[in-house]
């Protein structure tokens, strides 16, 4: 049963909103997804995927105030819904779920090799 | 000041962005510029940007379609339907004056279309296509190099043996054969052809195997038609296995080893039967000479050889075998060869597809010219709609969506004239096949035909519609409402400049038209240098050719009968011609090819030559035989002062010579006159040529067919005239000329029905300024000479433009024929005396109407 829809990228981005709590806008997104994750992301990629996760109910978004360095155009904050948080400890609970069963010699295998 | 990105790249984000989204993300990415600009420099952080804006370029960012869902579309859609059916019922005149102006300009070009896709089509059904070729040749004579796909059969051997390129290779050449039929003989055109023939080309054999059709020299393989008229109609089981004879042509027997579907009329070889060439080979050991030609050679290339590089290499074939003559042997696309049949001094020079590039760009431009039609009608009379946008706009329309409602409106009306297009186009298939000697039936328009049609109707939807759509969209509303609103002066001139355009073209196709047809006419009454009236000819064979003396003596009873005589060709095309002819002074290095034509007694006399000095062949002088006759241009080639009593000698024979005749034409008008010796030779005539008294042709021919079925029962009667024969030679020129002409027609009359819905337009708008000149005393002529001034001087500013255009045009196209008429000034005259003529009538209707109308009318509704 698909209880929760949520995408590799679309997790990372849900993360980074959370990470960055109240100053969560574009730019800002941007920047630390590909700080930390040291890997670059497209602003259309990006904002396709936060209009996405605001559709699924995961983000809710509402208009910052205009400002002078962005020729007055307002920012967009995002934050994560109560549905969100389910679906992103959903997630982590089937990974856990997964982790604990890997019987440990598969792991061993791994690592001789 | 701030850097800013490239201001297209952010009009295009904001263009395509979805509006809810718009200011956040244009937000975000001024902000990751500015500071790219900061760390990387301007030009990096524009590129990034570009970039940036490229990737939002995706289907979750960018605005929907509609932008508002909640508005009733079909409602709206409805509304303009209506609107639009009311307009064109309220205005039924106008209507009326568009539909069929655009409807008639419609079936112009679909028939154009029909025409050029089938010219096009031609020698293409073949599965092979793109391999086939066929062998030509440049001759080089003196100067001149001209170009032949008759070549020498020992080509082929060389071909299929050193050219691992070559697949397949077929000879042919063309026959005749006589076959029965309930007693009678009837003549039937075929050819020879080599067993490969049916492999290479796709003909499409009903019955008998395609490797054994042509295997034995007794086969023969004919046409269904041929079939069906032999055999009836159970030639199914009749016609294979059966044994034809023909003792006429000495052919022999064959049996009829296969049957083919009759060869479509768009195939450039046209033939009933097929007999293997072998038999051909055996009689006519001539062929085997390097230095004769006269076979027909089509080669198969092998898939992805390149036909071209094959063409460069076979060059010189015939080349390492003659001397004394260059003869360049190349490749022609078998399927180029009906379009592209000309050559000129070794170079492709056009042919029949000059034909369908010039009707090409008629039919765009009879296109254009019935979209102006609309163009002018629908700004002429925007003013009457004018409220309407108004209102529209008030009540919150957008720009766009007047520009889609006046488009489809135009689109309406162009569905309409679609319909009724198609209509004539049905109904005029008949006459356009007969005119165009086409068969292009209902089953031919295949899918894509009528999917042309479509995009051509698309096309004059959107050229007619595009202008009107944006003017009367950009109305401004306010001005429209508060009654201040007066059309300013850019629509009128734009309208003026359309009809000048119009009548340019109409002027250009009037004045082209006229010269065409004067060249036909003058091909047609040029002084040939024989006179081809009541002349009837027939093929000269069998015992009618041995007993010539009897049958002509016979023929001359008959008071009907003026003259008698036989040739061995045709004069109007002699083809037999020699480069080898030597007399005294001539210049040994000299190449010069002079056309040999064998007669018999009376052939000046019949043909009505016109002898400039000298005798013409005269039984009573014995050693006529070895006399010659020449043209005046021989004579200006051997340069004799007195021609009379110089000696000739070619072919192994010397003689004198006893006349001089005026030229005349042999081949067509295309071409010059050559050089020519006329010989008496009774021998080897092969055709009987009389004279009949005018007025008397059809005893002429009673008593012709009795004295032919007396002598040669066994051989079918046929006849021709003379005048016939050469009107064939023209045939294309002539169905080109009255194409051109029926457009020509067409096109003015589609220019006249726009003029004509302009000066209505005009006399009403100026009702009142009309009927106040007439209280105050004008005439009825200067009422109508007010209306009519306008246009009359737009159609003269047509025809100063039109002219230059027509002469340089003309004069390229006479250049064509070596025998052409000069390009006359009053040509010009007449066609822009006629636009006008027409125009003033299709004005005058509307502005007399309006001169006699009663003021009082107009006035008292104030």
């Amino acid at each position: 049963m698909k209880k929760f829809q949520l995408g590799e990228f679309e997790e990372v981005v849900m993360l980074t909103v959370g990470v960055l709590y109240q100053e969560a806008y574009g730019v800002s997104i941007k920047k630390e997804i590909e700080q930390r994750l040291d890997r670059s992301v497209s602003v259309g990629a990006l904002q396709s995927a936060l209009k996405r996760l605001e559709n699924k109910g995961y983000l809710r978004s509402y208009a910052g105030e205009a400002t002078q360095e962005r020729a007055g155009r307002p920012k967009r904050y995002f934050e994560i819904t109560a549905y969100g948080k389910q679906a992103l400890e959903y997630v982590r609970s089937t990974r856990n779920a997964l982790w604990d069963a890997i019987p440990k010699i598969a792991l061993d295998v791994k690592y001789l090799s | 000041m701030k850097p800013s990105p490239p201001k297209y790249l952010l009009r295009f984000f904001r263009w395509f962005c979805h509006p809810d989204l718009h200011p956040f993300i244009e937000g975000d990415l001024l902000e990751l510029y500015e500071e790219r600009v900061k760390d990387m420099g301007k030009k990096k952080a524009n590129i990034r940007f570009a970039w940036d804006v490229l990737l939002l370029f995706r289907p979750s960012i960018i605005r929907p379609l509609n932008q508002s869902q909640s508005v009733n579309h079909t409602a709206m859609f409805r509304n303009y339907f209506t609107i639009a059916l009311r307009t064109l019922w309220q205005q039924k005149g106008y209507s009326a004056l568009n539909i069929l102006g655009l409807s008639l300009g419609l079936v112009c070009t679909f028939l154009l279309v029909l025409w050029i896709r089938d010219e096009v089509a031609y020698d293409r059904f073949h599965e092979h296509n793109e391999q086939l070729y066929r062998v030509m040749r440049h001759v080089y004579i003196g100067d001149d190099i001209e170009t032949s796909d008759r070549v020498t059969w020992n080509i082929a051997q060389v071909l299929k043996d050193q050219y691992p390129e070559v697949e397949e290779v077929a000879v042919i050449t063309p026959t005749r054969l006589v076959m029965q039929r309930d007693e009678q003989s009837i003549r039937e055109e075929g050819i020879y052809a080599t067993p490969d023939f049916f492999r290479m080309f796709s003909w499409d054999l009903i019955q008998g195997e395609e490797a054994e059709v042509l295997g034995r020299p007794s086969s023969l393989a004919i046409s269904r038609t041929l079939a069906q008229k032999y055999f009836g109609d159970e030639w199914r089981s009749q016609a294979l296995g059966s044994t034809v004879h023909d003792d006429v042509y000495g052919q022999g027997d064959f049996t009829i080893t296969g049957v083919f579907e009759d060869i479509c009329f768009q195939s450039s070889l046209q033939f009933d039967f097929v007999l293997p060439m072998v038999v051909y080979e055996e009689r006519n050991p001539w062929l085997y000479n390097w230095n004769n030609s006269g076979p027909r050679i089509f080669v198969q290339i092998q898939a992805g050889t390149n036909g071209a590089a094959l063409s460069a290499k076979i060059t010189d074939i015939q080349n390492e075998h003659i001397e004394g003559f260059r003869s360049d042997l190349f490749l022609q696309s078998y399927a180029d060869q009906h379009l592209y049949s000309s050559f000129k001094d070794g170079k492709q020079a056009g042919g029949r597809i000059e034909y369908v590039r010039m009707f090409g760009v008629v039919a765009l431009i009879i296109l254009l010219i019935a979209s102006i039609n609309f163009v002018n009608l629908a700004t002429a009379r925007s003013m009457r709609r004018a409220r309407e946008i108004g209102v529209r706009k008030a009540i919150g329309a957008r720009k766009g969506s007047l520009v889609t409602q006046f488009m489809g409106e135009s689109f309406l009306l162009v569905f309409v004239a679609f319909g009724l297009a198609m209509a004539l186009v049905i109904l005029a298939l008949p006459f356009f096949n007969v005119l165009t000697e086409k068969q292009v039936s209902l089953a031919s328009f295949s899918g894509s035909t009528l999917l042309l049609f479509l995009g051509t109707a698309v096309l004059m939807a959107l050229l007619a519609g595009f202008y009107p759509a944006f003017y009367l969209s950009s109305f401004d509303a306010v001005r429209i409402l508060r009654g201040s609103f007066r059309l300013g002066g850019g629509g009128t001139q734009l309208r003026q400049g359309l009809v000048v355009f119009q009548f340019t073209i109409s002027i250009l196709l009037i004045g082209s038209s006229i010269i065409i047809y004067q060249q036909i006419d003058y091909i047609h009454s040029k002084n040939l240098g024989l006179d081809r009236e009541n002349v009837i000819s027939m093929p000269l064979e069998g015992p009618m050719r041995e007993k010539f003396n009897i049958v002509k003596e016979k023929l001359l009873r008959d008071p009907g009968i003026a003259s008698v005589t036989a040739t061995s060709e045709s004069p109007l095309e002699v083809g037999s011609n020699t480069h080898s002819v030597s007399w005294r002074g001539r210049d040994p290095d000299a190449q010069i090819s002079m056309n040999i034509l064998m007669v018999d007694f009376d052939f000046l006399e019949t043909m009505k030559m016109k002898l400039v000095e000298g005798r013409s062949f005269d039984p009573k002088f014995g050693t006529d035989s070895f006399n010659y006759i020449i043209n005046r241009r021989a004579l200006e080639v051997m340069e004799f002062e007195e021609p009379l009593g110089e000696e000739l000698s070619f072919w192994g024979a010397t003689g004198t010579i006893v006349g001089v005749v005026e030229d005349f034409h042999m081949a067509s008008l295309y071409s010059e006159i050559l050089p020519t010796i006329i010989q008496l030779r009774p021998k080897v005539t092969g055709q009987l040529f009389l004279r009949t008294q005018p007025g008397r042709t059809r005893e002429a021919i009673a008593s012709l067919e009795n004295v032919a079925r007396q002598f040669n029962p066994s051989y079918p009667f046929e006849y021709d005239f003379l005048d016939d024969t050469f009107r064939q030679t023209y045939r294309s020129e002539m169905v080109v000329g009255k194409l051109a002409g029926y457009f020509t027609g067409l096109v003015l009359f589609i220019a006249c029905l726009g003029l004509f819905g302009l000066a209505a337009y005009a006399a009403e708008r100026r009702n009142k300024e009309i009927s106040i000149r007439k209280v105050l005393g004008a005439t009825v002529t200067s009422i109508v000479t007010l209306l009519s001034k306008d246009f009359l001087k737009l159609i003269l500013i047509g025809s100063i433009i039109a002219i230059p255009v027509a002469w340089y045009l003309m004069s390229r196209w006479l250049q064509n024929f070596a025998y052409s008429i000069e390009i006359n000034g009053w040509i010009f005259a007449v066609a822009g005396l006629l636009a006008l003529l027409i125009a003033w009538i299709t004005i005058s209707f509307q502005s007399i109407r309006a001169a006699l109308a009663n003021p009082v009318d107009s006035l008292r509704n104030e």
